[in-house]
């Protein structure tokens, strides 16, 4: 501790304490008021140090006013470190939706526990699996009871036998209308995928054929998986600086990947860079990264049918959108990137989307305020993208995920919002000349989305989406025409443990279910 | 020292450590997600800001505080009620912050940073001149010097907050202060001198 009466004679002493004049003791702060009574110097110094910290007032920030918990879900699911809100011990005893038309319930004991058969011949089946004291085990909501056998078989693999056997018991004694025109499900064997806990839900998947490419972070590195078919295939380390990736394990704003049908390259920044791998699963080599570009967040790529095309987001005080060309083999095909979109000021611009038509490109990204932007761009002979039309859509609640689909006079944009109201997931196509058609909301919650996806079918569009409520999650599968018009219920299935989207096309849903010791895969038709 | 922004003045209710300890200990006891988010929402905004002032952008500022927040989720288990949940969330969110500022020094080397552009500036544009001399003064000071002078120069935090959320003694944050403060100073005059040339 200083001696203070040495303060009087030291102004070195003193200017050490001059930032804390406003807060010392009274002793203190009369030993200084004595020093600075008789030193210019001194006195000068504390008037610089006031100056400046009037200064630096000025350069207080206020952080806008909005909501981040939801995002704050999406990030703790995505990246797999929830542990189960409850365990299915402790779970309460779910209300009984009430299921309109009349129809008709039966109870079935088994083994300790009850298995509750309800229809309404409005909205199909629900069959509830309780314990005695009508804690729920598993619950589902199906279209037709083949449906909810196919379900049941489904979450049996996962949880327990004991629906599976029960459904099996009771499909012969009911009776039932059942719509002709509703898909019938069926459920392939699950595949354990890793026996450790070391496998977070997949940051993305993508898929060529019947192959399916999974990537995910585990302790800050990056690993991808082949699936090939149900069977898991090799696993590839992808970033070799693990050290610097676990001293950095969040610092990463997305990954992504596309496939050109028989390889795949995937994209994603680790500590401001961005980094392509390229994966060919006929190959034996080891996938070597290349530097895209730094800095950069928020990355995005896809096919074009030609080659690769990478967009991310610079990040500086003017943040900036830059697309790239990329090879067959993960390498630029360009020397320089191209500039698509700037702001001004600090504002956030993030998760770019594009979509590629010929020489059309569509560009879509979330601003600061939660708006999508973007623009429509036509390649000159020279490669460069020109600017045909600028997007702009603003709406009362904030954007999420984008996903962008061609169509035949333009594309369609299925998105992700949320507001304090809920969350929803919308529609709205994209004319050539930059106009958004009337949104059309094709999911409305009140519960979390953690995870969503949507894909053209045969017969128009699919959206699964999965929920996150205090009963567990419930994956949703629902069918809409091409004009969006729903075209079956959505069918439910609760299940008591986290799960992902892992892979889905038009003939599977891929899903991962983490059971906690092991993840399984589990696909759906 | 004052609270010159309000970024303190959060109302009593909002800051009560009692209800803070209350949704702790739901949290710890069953995993109560009800108990989070009513953390999580009552210091969003505080957290949000105090990210946004020490890293100076926006985007890294929102995804700052969701890390942060998962960290607090990860680790509010072995959270102890010897210092207020507010006390310990704050020195997260500072130390994460200060981290991302190391990380971002190593890597901005070769970056054409807004001193460069500076100079470039047009001479009407006065205000927003000014205001970029500031941050690159700021961009001048180290990782620790920076940390520090925000939380007390920009923010209005006592030297005591500072020394407490910097887990140092109060002469030490005192010493480190005017340091950060000389030599923002300095850099500030530099930048004057060189921008009156141009």
């Amino acid at each position: 501790m200083t001696d203070h009466t040495d303060i009087l004679k030291d102004c070195a002493l003193v200017d050490e304490l001059l930032v804390a004049y406003s807060e010392l003791d009274t002793e203190r702060r009369g030993y200084i008021d004595a020093h600075l009574a008789q030193c210019e110097r001194c006195r000068q110094e504390l008037a610089e140090i006031e100056r400046v910290q009037k200064l630096a007032c000025k350069m207080h920030l206020e952080s806008p006013v909005i909501d981040r918990y939801p995002e704050f879900l999406r990030r703790l699911s995505a990246s797999r470190q929830l542990t189960q809100l409850q365990r299915i011990d402790e779970m309460p005893p779910e209300p009984t939706p009430q299921l309109d038309g009349g129809g008709f319930a039966a109870i079935v004991p088994l083994f300790g526990r009850r298995l509750t058969v309800r229809t309404g011949f409005q909205r199909g089946f629900e069959l509830n699996l309780t314990r005695a004291d009508g804690s729920s085990i598993l619950r589902i909501n199906a279209g037709s009871l083949t449906q909810a056998a196919a379900v049941v078989a489904g979450t049996t693999i996962v949880t327990t036998g004991l629906a599976l056997g029960a459904a099996m018991f009771l499909m012969p004694s009911v009776k039932t209308p059942v719509p002709p025109d509703q898909p019938v499900g069926s459920v392939a064997p699950a595949v354990k995928i890793t026996t450790r806990r070391d496998f977070t839900a997949p940051l993305v998947t993508a898929t060529a054929g019947e192959t399916t490419l999974a990537v995910w972070r585990h302790r800050g590195a990056l690993y991808a998986q082949l699936v090939n078919q149900n069977e898991p295939g090799r696993r590839y380390k992808l970033s070799q600086e693990e050290e610097e990736w676990i001293r950095t394990p969040m610092f990463s704003s997305g990954v992504k990947v596309a496939s050109d049908g028989r390889s795949y390259v995937v994209v994603g920044d680790a500590d401001g860079s961005l980094y392509a791998w390229h994966i060919d699963p006929t190959s034996t080599d080891e996938p070597v990264s290349t530097l895209l570009a730094k800095p950069a967040t928020h990355p995005d790529i896809v096919w074009t049918g030609k080659h690769y095309t990478a967009v991310w987001v610079t990040p500086s005080d003017s943040p900036v959108i830059e697309t790239l060309d990329i090879d067959h083999n993960g390498r630029p095909a360009e020397t320089t990137s191209q500039i698509l979109a700037a702001t001004e000021g600090k504002n956030k611009l993030s998760y770019p989307k594009i979509l590629i038509q010929g020489s059309r490109m569509t560009l879509l990204y979330r601003t600061h305020q939660g708006s999508m932007q973007g623009a429509i761009y036509e390649r000159d002979q020279g490669g460069i993208w020109q600017e045909q039309a600028r997007l702009n859509h603003q709406s009362q609640s904030s954007v999420g995920q984008i996903q962008l689909f061609a169509t035949d006079d333009g594309c369609r944009v299925v998105w992700s919002a949320s507001s304090p109201q809920g969350e929803a997931i919308c529609s709205s196509l994209i004319s050539a000349d930059g106009s958004f058609s009337e949104p059309r909301t094709l999911v409305v919650s009140r519960s979390h989305i953690v995870d969503w996806q949507s894909q053209s079918t045969a017969t128009g569009f699919r959206v699964v989406w999965i929920e996150q409520t205090s009963a567990g999650e419930r994956l949703f599968v629902q069918q809409f025409t091409p004009q969006l018009e729903p075209q079956t219920s959505p069918h439910a299935i609760v299940f008591q443990m986290p799960v992902a989207l892992f892979g889905f096309n038009a003939e599977r849903i891929l899903l991962l279910v983490d059971e906690g010791k092991e993840q399984r895969l589990v696909p759906m038709r | 020292m004052t609270d010159r922004r309000g970024l303190r003045s959060v109302p009593k209710e909002e800051v009560s450590a009692a209800e803070d300890f209350e949704l702790v200990r739901r949290f710890k006891a069953s995993g109560d997600p009800q108990a989070f988010e009513a953390l999580f929402r009552r210091y969003q905004q505080y957290v949000a800001s105090l990210c946004l002032s020490i890293l100076r952008s926006s985007a890294e500022a929102e995804d700052a505080l969701q890390e942060v927040f998962i960290k607090v989720y990860n680790g509010l288990h072995a959270f102890e009620p010897k210092v207020t949940f507010r006390g310990w969330l704050y020195r997260i969110a500072i130390n994460h912050c200060r981290d991302l500022l190391e990380k971002r020094s190593r890597r901005a080397v070769d970056d054409l940073t807004p001193v460069e552009l500076i100079p470039q500036m047009p001479k009407q544009e006065s205000g927003l001149v000014a205001s970029m001399m500031l941050e690159a003064a700021l961009e001048r000071l180290s990782p620790d010097y920076r940390t520090a002078f925000i939380l007390q120069a920009v923010e209005g935090y006592s030297i005591a907050e500072v020394a407490d959320f910097l887990g140092i003694g109060f002469e030490a944050a005192a010493s480190r202060l005017r340091r950060a403060t000389k030599q923002f100073s300095e850099a500030y005059e530099l930048l004057c001198k060189r921008s009156k040339r141009s």
